[in-house]
């Protein structure tokens, strides 16, 4: 039997890093940003302080780009559950090429070289 | 014989599936909202990334914070929210699956495993609140 080697094992723990990391603190976050805030408990100014620390940004970076990888995984499989088979041998290329340059992206940003 | 037998390149069998196969339970709806939500916290990550992105810009980022108390990004929010909150509650649930820890023999119950994950969540979330909430 010939076996296709596949890069499964690969992506599936950035997936699942991503998947703990985000299921620990994004309902906090989406809390802060998105309610907190706008209701006057969180000051813009806090928020400002702490995304210029240099630990804030390592640490967010690391959630921004886990999350891409999360979302790639999940998505290049769903798709094609949904009805997208055409698009079955490129889905990986995007999902997985796009989650690599937007955390690329990321960390260029985070480290303020761009 | 006029077989189309030029053509041997194989070709994948695809089941003949209705595409809103999703809709017709709801462990199935379910499934496919956790699925398409990781596309909905991805969206989210790019404000984070906004944020890191406008750090250097005192007047940009005032703006950008400015409207986040719009209407609409509340709205937004708190569908994202929604979305979270699913893949928490999946992923702690699924957590005993994946982690099989041991004492000596016995293996640690999988309320445990997932108890401690939910534990983790709360002191974790209490964590970042206390960071940020104004002290009156």
């Amino acid at each position: 039997m010939r076996r296709t080697r596949s890069s499964e094992p690969l992506w599936w723990i950035p997936f699942a890093g991503g998947m703990m990391l985000d299921a620990l603190v994004l309902p906090a976050l989406i809390l802060i940003t998105g309610i907190l805030l706008p209701l006057g408990l969180v000051s813009p100014e806090t928020l400002h302080v702490l995304v210029g620390l240099p630990v804030v940004r390592v640490a967010l970076a690391v959630l921004i780009a886990l999350t891409f990888f999360h979302a790639a995984h999940r998505l290049r499989y769903a798709l094609v559950e949904l009805g997208l088979h055409a698009l079955k041998p490129v889905l990986p290329w995007l999902c997985y090429g796009g989650a690599v340059v937007g955390s690329a992206y990321t960390l260029l940003v985070a480290f303020r070289l761009i | 014989m006029t077989i189309a037998s030029h053509k041997t390149k194989r070709r994948e069998y695809v089941r003949a599936m209705p595409t809103t196969w999703w809709l017709q339970r709801p462990s199935y709806l379910r499934f496919m909202l956790r699925e398409l939500g990781s596309g909905v916290l991805a969206a989210y990550a790019l404000l984070l990334l906004r944020m890191l992105q406008l750090a250097g810009d005192p007047p940009a980022f005032t703006q950008l914070m400015l409207a986040l108390t719009r209407p609409v990004s509340i709205v937004l929010h708190v569908v994202a929210l929604a979305f979270a909150l699913l893949n928490s509650f999946t992923t702690f649930q699924l957590a005993p699956r994946a982690l099989k820890l041991h004492r000596g023999e016995e293996q640690i119950p999988d309320h445990l495993v997932s108890g401690a994950h939910y534990l983790a969540w709360v002191v974790i979330s209490v964590g970042l609140l206390a960071l940020v909430l104004v002290r009156r």
